[in-house]
């Protein structure tokens, strides 16, 4: 089976095609997904609509799922030996998790951002310049003006426009983390996936991170730049505080009979002040998990 | 009572790891001071200019020209390098990232395998394997410079292979994660990010193969064809330093003796600057690791 939309190469094509976002249209809808370890689940039957242009954030108490259900939305799952995803996850039309899914294609459209900062062993310039050489941006001018609209996109440019050429494993570990959202965004992705990206932050930095997350959902410039688009992220977390600063929606995963599970999802609001179930309650409130 | 005891064992061991780590010091000290000392003479007796400008090498009626085996030794590595570096990087890529699980352990004892094999089987296999061989496609008697450099290539590949892949596994998984997030397929990332980031790691190992080829004796001795000549020719013989020394040092008497000594300090020199050369490039991975 082809899939067009997802299987498509060029860039520049992608995501011109918007749809306006109305409030709560998904932009992915999860129905069944259950992730394995050696046959094992870790997390079963997840069933999440991701809403367009806002930010849900995923908590839950270690060990329920819910990063190895975030891998499984741009299939990094697939570089884990023996772990293997059922079910479906249904990307504006087309289920992702299907075998005619060509996953590096995929992962340009859904980009993910990891607990740790991950900067690639090289200047701060080619870190951005890389990925969109590697993506097929072809002029070099093209390249440094997208690299200079990420920086400035995520609030770097004027903390290193005057050492670009310098390593980037010299920054601190928020600048590291706020560049490695800018090489995230300035492949233009549908979807951004954020596993604990503040966990390893100090507090002041934590808060420049989700200050941008915020100003990212509201709309960034990528590929084209004239236009903003508002950048749709998941976010999992293990701060409660943060859950409530920055996601409009949450879902909260728990473990019942040795497995992760998602147990309630809705506007952040109503999860932390009119929980259904028992454990959310008391895990909101701070007396469990 | 039992901390008298336990005080005593951690001082007696202290002392027995000192003596060991003096005893393996001096014996490298002890080499180099008795290569000098021996070859000391060489400087006044014959003088150091004559290693280089005499005609030829002809020991014992005055000819001390050391230049066309330092030449042929000089060839002989780099083309051994530059035919294993390649070839150790992308057989360390392939069991690494493209070979399947059983496959790689497999494969990767085979490699373990050939680094293990003595000097002297590789130089079996090339006199009476290679050289012939050679000498139906080439011409000649076989015996030359491609032989030495092709035997030698074999007798290294393992060692870039196996030092290549552990700096390849040095380059953190959040690296290579990250550049799948960012839409880069195996090759890409390899290439991009990968290579890179173990770039520094990979030199090193290719530095210390070389370091190997230019110690190599016996392998190269048996099919280079050991004639003293500038190398040239790649179907031509040569002989390398190693093998003069190894070949002349049974009968040599005088300046001739002394010479001999004295190409071990140049082999030694030219070792030492390699093993320094390596410890920068290790210097310079370890800063781009920690970003320092």
């Amino acid at each position: 089976m082809s899939l067009p939309v997802l299987n498509e190469p060029d860039l520049h094509l992608v995501g011109q095609v918007r749809p306006a976002p109305a409030v709560a249209h998904p932009l992915l809808r999860a129905c069944c997904v259950t992730v394995s370890y050696g046959g094992k689940p870790a997390v079963r039957d997840v069933e999440l609509e991701i809403a367009h242009g806002r930010i849900t954030a995923i908590i839950g108490p270690s060990g329920c799922g819910k990063s190895s259900f975030l891998a499984s939305l741009n299939r990094l799952t697939d570089l884990i030996g023996g772990c293997t995803v059922s079910g479906a996850a249904m990307l504006e039309g087309h289920d992702l998790l299907a075998p005619g899914v060509d996953p590096v294609a995929l992962r340009r459209r859904v980009g993910m951002i990891f607990q740790k900062p991950n900067p690639f062993a090289m200047s701060i310039r080619k870190n951005l310049e890389m990925p969109l050489k590697a993506n097929g941006v072809r002029g070099a001018a093209d390249r440094r003006d997208l690299a200079e609209q990420a920086l400035r996109d995520v609030g770097l440019w004027d903390e290193v426009s005057g050492r670009l050429n310098q390593s980037a494993l010299r920054l601190s570990g928020g600048q590291q983390q706020r560049l490695c959202i800018a090489r995230a965004v300035v492949l233009r992705p549908r979807l951004l996936l954020l596993d604990e990206p503040c966990s390893a932050l100090d507090p002041m930095a934590t808060q420049r991170i989700e200050e941008l997350l915020t100003e990212l959902r509201g709309g960034c410039c990528g590929l084209d730049s004239d236009e903003e688009s508002p950048l749709t992220q998941v976010v999992v977390t293990h701060n409660l505080a943060q859950a409530k600063r920055i996601a409009d929606d949450t879902a909260v995963f728990w473990v019942r009979e040795g497995c992760g599970v998602m147990i309630e999802s809705g506007p952040t609001e109503s999860v932390f002040t009119h929980p259904q179930e028992e454990e959310t309650r008391r895990y909101v409130s701070g007396l469990q998990g | 009572m039992f901390h008298r005891h336990y005080r005593l064992i951690d001082a007696a061991g202290a002392v027995l790891l000192r003596a060991c780590g003096v005893v393996s010091a001096s014996v490298v000290v002890l080499i180099v001071g008795f290569l000098v000392w021996k070859s000391w003479p060489a400087a006044t007796d014959i003088g150091l200019g004559r290693f280089l400008v005499d005609e030829r090498w002809a020991p014992t009626s005055g000819g001390f020209s050391l230049v066309a085996m330092a030449a042929a030794t000089a060839a002989v590595t780099l083309g051994a390098v530059a035919l294993a570096g390649p070839l150790g990087v992308a057989s360390a890529l392939f069991s690494r990232y493209y070979a399947p699980r059983g496959v790689a352990a497999v494969y990767r004892r085979g490699v373990e395998l050939l680094a293990g094999i003595p000097s002297v089987v590789f130089g079996f296999w090339g006199l009476v394997t290679l050289v012939p061989l050679i000498a139906v496609w080439g011409g000649g008697a076989g015996a030359s410079m491609l032989a030495a450099v092709l035997v030698l290539t074999l007798m290294v590949l393992p060692t870039v292979a196996l030092l290549g892949e552990s700096a390849l596994a040095a380059v953190a998984l959040d690296q290579r994660r990250g550049a799948a997030a960012l839409g880069l397929g195996t090759w890409a990332s390899l290439w991009r990010v990968v290579l890179p980031a173990a770039a520094p790691g990979l030199a090193s190992a290719v530095l210390l193969a070389g370091l190997r080829a230019v110690g190599e004796t016996m392998a190269v001795l048996m099919v280079a064809g050991n004639v003293v000549r500038l190398p040239g020719d790649p179907l031509a013989p040569v002989r390398v330093l190693t093998a003069n020394i190894a070949l002349e040092m049974g009968y040599a008497q005088g300046d001739h003796r002394l010479a001999l000594f004295f190409s071990g300090v140049v082999l030694l020199t030219l070792v030492a600057g390699g093993v320094v050369l390596a410890d920068v490039l290790e210097r310079g991975r370890r800063k781009a690791v920690r970003g320092g």
